[in-house]
């Protein structure tokens, strides 16, 4: 009897936390048949790849929790680093300002999203869809046709130091992810996130304000975003109009569907987004050792997410 | 003439979810039972109940929309079993709805032929044949309608005269009318009626549904009441009398069928002073006093629900103000509605009481999460020890703390609900429809609670379409009709089912 309910137990975790296991898996498979893929260079450099990606997954995940989506997160991403790129190069502003200016940027410019989403009642999908179109104009604008080369080393020493032979940006993510952890899994905000993906009707009758909750997300997910887009313009070394772009955002939502987020809103797991966003990354690192195109990388990418929808509608069909 | 067109016997439907059509497990509810049900050609035959009497439920099952569990149904004297509504349609039944299924923003004539459309070459729709045809549909039945009118510019009358003529097209011989007058006006029900003796003299049969005795009167030749799911009877034109009638929907069974222990006390805790729950109702006022149960009876549309959101803050009022405890309570919303102590009960627990798809805890702490976590996180020690406190109180059954709610059955579903607005340790509870679709042992537990909840001082504002349970908890009683207050009984001997129906309809 006991020993059933152990398995039951096990059994139930595992489905819970079903993507480590998918992550698990493929670390494995690349182990046993990808070259060098079980190296620890390649293990460091998955990891350095992997950690703003997974702070824009965890940022999306925020929006998808209350059934929205933020199909500007890229574009965000754009607009941050080539604002970043004019402030340390031409305006010569100190680092930490810098910094802080740019994570304002990325929530004011999720605070605009929210505003159209919550007080003019539209969905996410099409005023992010404009918004992310303003945004990448705007960035195009303000660059005039240039990038930003060769950043200043005190700005870069941000994102570039290493801690135990493991880069910073790692622990910046970790970071991250414990705070949305304790956000979405132990907080009563997140809890009430929840409910309202779950059910924003019976959220609303039993006292939660929908669309000061709503907002706030928005303006969370915009920080996170910029937080996310200074650790990957300092990883490249340029600040750049494009660094984001349509691509950005469809994997941060491919990311964090892989992690098992719903797109219906209120099922959120945050370390199995994590998870997520580590197996595209090795999924990406396969695909470079092994020398295959390119574009089989966006056609994974497609067949992944549509997996992992299906898996999703499955799940669904018990509400 | 006294030819039978349609006949059903011993009808039985057991309660079945609404959105799959499937049967609930675990409960044998009967919503019908064992029904009779007769139509001849050519009649006009009433169909009269309170809510929930299945006069609906037993219309779906003779329009095809849903199927019976027992029992057999004849048409022209041949047994027959619909599958789904486009069955019957095509046996000459046809359902003219209360909620009119059209659609209002295209025009007349493509409304008439829905999902029907006459097709030519290459399966293109032959628009000049559709405008033509309902046209003289239209006029046939002795209306004047532009086909090429958009439906949502039509008057309610005119959009049913489109139903209605709809209807015949498809050579319907039964014509089944849900409640048709409720949003006309005078002049357009006399139309109605002239429609209806019209369709008579064709030898077409009508099945109609109303709360309206004096209708009922004017036009039917027959009159059959049904209460809980049961057939009590049919009368004829000749012997027909609204006391009769009043009588027969009420029924007899007045004994009081549970104990009162609270006694109400004087401090009025609840006051609602010329509220308007819509620009275009009459302001009410109300009082609930502290320990006090006070019921709201109504029909279906009468506004008993949108009152109880309106007091609770879910929705806009239209002027008025409501005071409690002595101050005037401004800018009403849930959040501040629960802080403050007042908590709703909603009608329907699957669409805004309960998150059906998370478990039993996160759903009875959800209204009470800021009182029971002030610091912001969540405990699980906290939130183990009242959720275990309250699954004992409420004796609500569930394998762990954390089973979906979708998986309990209805009536621990609503105990869950209950339990929840009890967990913020309420002061004023309005309660929509506490006991709907759930077993009778259930029903009595939560009398039982609402009782108790009374007693120990808590202000009880209760909504209910079951006269004898509103009779039975209650010490006073609020009569609505219309969007606003039309009476008030407080006299134990007052209380009866056949003065709160005639009040309710309006005798």
């Amino acid at each position: 009897m006991s020993s059933s309910r152990n398995k039951n137990v096990v059994l139930s975790a595992v489905k819970q936390n079903a993507p480590i296991v998918y992550l698990i898996i493929f670390v494995a498979i690349g182990c046993l048949f990808v070259p060098n893929f079980g190296s620890k260079a390649n293990f460091l450099n998955i990891l350095r790849q992997a950690a703003a990606p997974a702070v824009s997954c965890i940022a999306m995940t925020f929006i998808l929790i209350t059934g929205n989506i933020d199909l500007s997160t890229g574009y965000i991403v754009s607009l941050v680093s080539i604002s970043c790129g004019i402030m340390v190069k031409t305006l010569e502003l100190p680092p930490y300002l810098v910094i802080l200016l740019c994570l304002l940027i990325g929530c004011a410019a999720g605070a605009a999203n929210g505003l159209f989403v919550t007080v003019c009642e539209i969905p996410s999908f099409i005023v992010t869809l404009g918004s992310g179109m303003i945004l990448t104009g705007l960035a195009q604008l303000v660059s005039q046709n240039t990038s930003y080369h060769d950043l200043p080393d005190n700005f870069r020493a941000f994102a570039k130091a290493e801690i135990f032979s493991l880069p910073i940006t790692v622990f910046y993510a970790l970071l991250v992810a414990l705070l949305a952890w304790i956000i979405l899994h132990r907080a009563v905000f997140g809890r009430e996130l929840r409910a309202l993906g779950l059910n924003a009707q019976a959220s609303r009758m039993a006292g939660i304000k929908e669309k000061k909750s709503v907002f706030i997300t928005f303006v969370i997910s915009g920080g996170l975003t910029a937080f996310c887009s200074i650790l990957m313009t300092i990883r490249v070394n340029c600040a750049q109009p494009d660094l984001g772009g349509s691509n950005f955002s469809f994997e941060a939502i491919t990311a964090a569907v892989i992690g098992g987020t719903s797109l219906l809103g209120g099922r959120v797991n945050i370390p199995c987004c994590v998870a997520g966003a580590l197996i595209i990354k090795c999924i990406e690192s396969w695909i470079n050792i092994l020398n295959l195109n390119y574009y089989l990388y966006q056609a994974i990418l497609g067949i992944a997410i549509l997996i992992a929808l299906i898996a999703d509608a499955l799940k669904n069909r018990e509400r | 003439m006294r030819e039978k067109i349609l006949e059903l016997d011993h009808i039985t439907k057991y309660i079945f979810n609404v959105s799959t059509g499937r049967p609930i497990r675990g409960t044998d509810v009967k919503i019908l039972d064992d029904v009779h049900f007769d139509l001849y050609k050519g009649e006009v035959h009433a169909l009269l109940g309170e809510n929930g009497a299945g006069k609906s439920t037993l219309m779906k099952i003779i329009g095809g929309i849903i199927p019976c569990d027992e029992g057999v149904m004849k048409l022209d004297g041949k047994e027959i079993q619909f599958r789904n509504s486009r069955e019957a349609r095509a046996k000459g039944i046809a359902f003219v709805h209360q909620e009119l299924n059209l659609c209002t923003n295209i025009d007349v004539a493509h409304n008439f032929y829905l999902a029907n459309e006459p097709t030519g070459k290459f399966g293109l729709m032959k628009e000049k044949e559709m405008y033509e045809k309902s046209a003289e549909a239209i006029r046939a039945l002795g209306f004047e309608l532009d086909t090429h009118t958009k439906l949502g510019r039509l008057s309610t009358a005119q959009q049913q005269i489109v139903e209605i003529s709809k209807a015949l097209s498809y050579d319907s011989k039964i014509i089944i009318m849900d409640e048709p007058t409720a949003s006309l006006t005078k002049k357009e029900i006399e139309m109605l009626f002239s429609l209806i003796h019209d369709l008579k003299k064709r030898g077409i049969s009508i099945i109609y549904i109303s709360h309206r005795l004096d209708e009922i009167q004017q036009i039917g030749d027959r009159m059959t009441v049904m209460r809980d799911g049961c057939y009590i009877g049919t009368m004829e034109r000749a012997h027909y009398s609204d006391e009769q009638a009043v009588n027969m929907m009420a029924g007899r069974v007045t004994n009081n069928i549970f104990e009162k222990e609270h006694i109400p006390g004087d401090e009025i805790v609840l006051e609602i002073k010329d509220l308007k729950i819509g620009e275009a109702a009459e302001p009410l006022s109300l009082t609930v006093k502290k320990g006090e149960v006070v019921g709201l009876c109504g029909l279906v549309g009468a506004g008993r629900t949108e009152l109880a959101r309106t007091i609770y803050g879910a929705r806009p009022d239209a002027g008025g103000e409501v005071w409690y405890q002595d101050e005037l309570y401004r800018k009403r919303s849930p959040g501040k509605s629960i802080q403050k102590g007042i908590v709703y009960l909603s009608e329907d627990r699957k669409i805004d009481g309960l998150i059906t798809a998370a478990g039993v805890s996160e759903n009875l702490v959800l209204s009470a999460l800021h009182q029971l976590f002030p610091g912001g996180l969540v405990s699980r020690r906290r939130q183990k020890e009242r959720v275990g406190q309250l699954i004992g109180e409420f004796n609500i059954k569930c394998m762990d703390r954390d089973q979906l709610v979708s998986t309990l059955s209805g009536g621990n579903q609503q105990k869950v609900s209950l339990g929840k607005c009890f967990a913020v340790e309420p002061k004023v509870l309005i309660l929509d429809e506490p006991t709907r679709g759930i077993d009778i042992n259930t029903k009595f537990e939560i009398y039982h609670l609402i009782d108790q909840a009374a007693k120990q001082g808590l202000s009880v504002l209760v909504i209910s379409s079951e006269m004898a349970e509103l009779i039975g908890m209650s010490d006073r009683i609020y009569i609505m009709r219309g969007g606003t207050i039309t009476g008030m009984v407080s006299d134990e001997e007052e209380m009866t089912q056949e003065n709160l129906v005639a009040k309710i309809i309006g005798v």
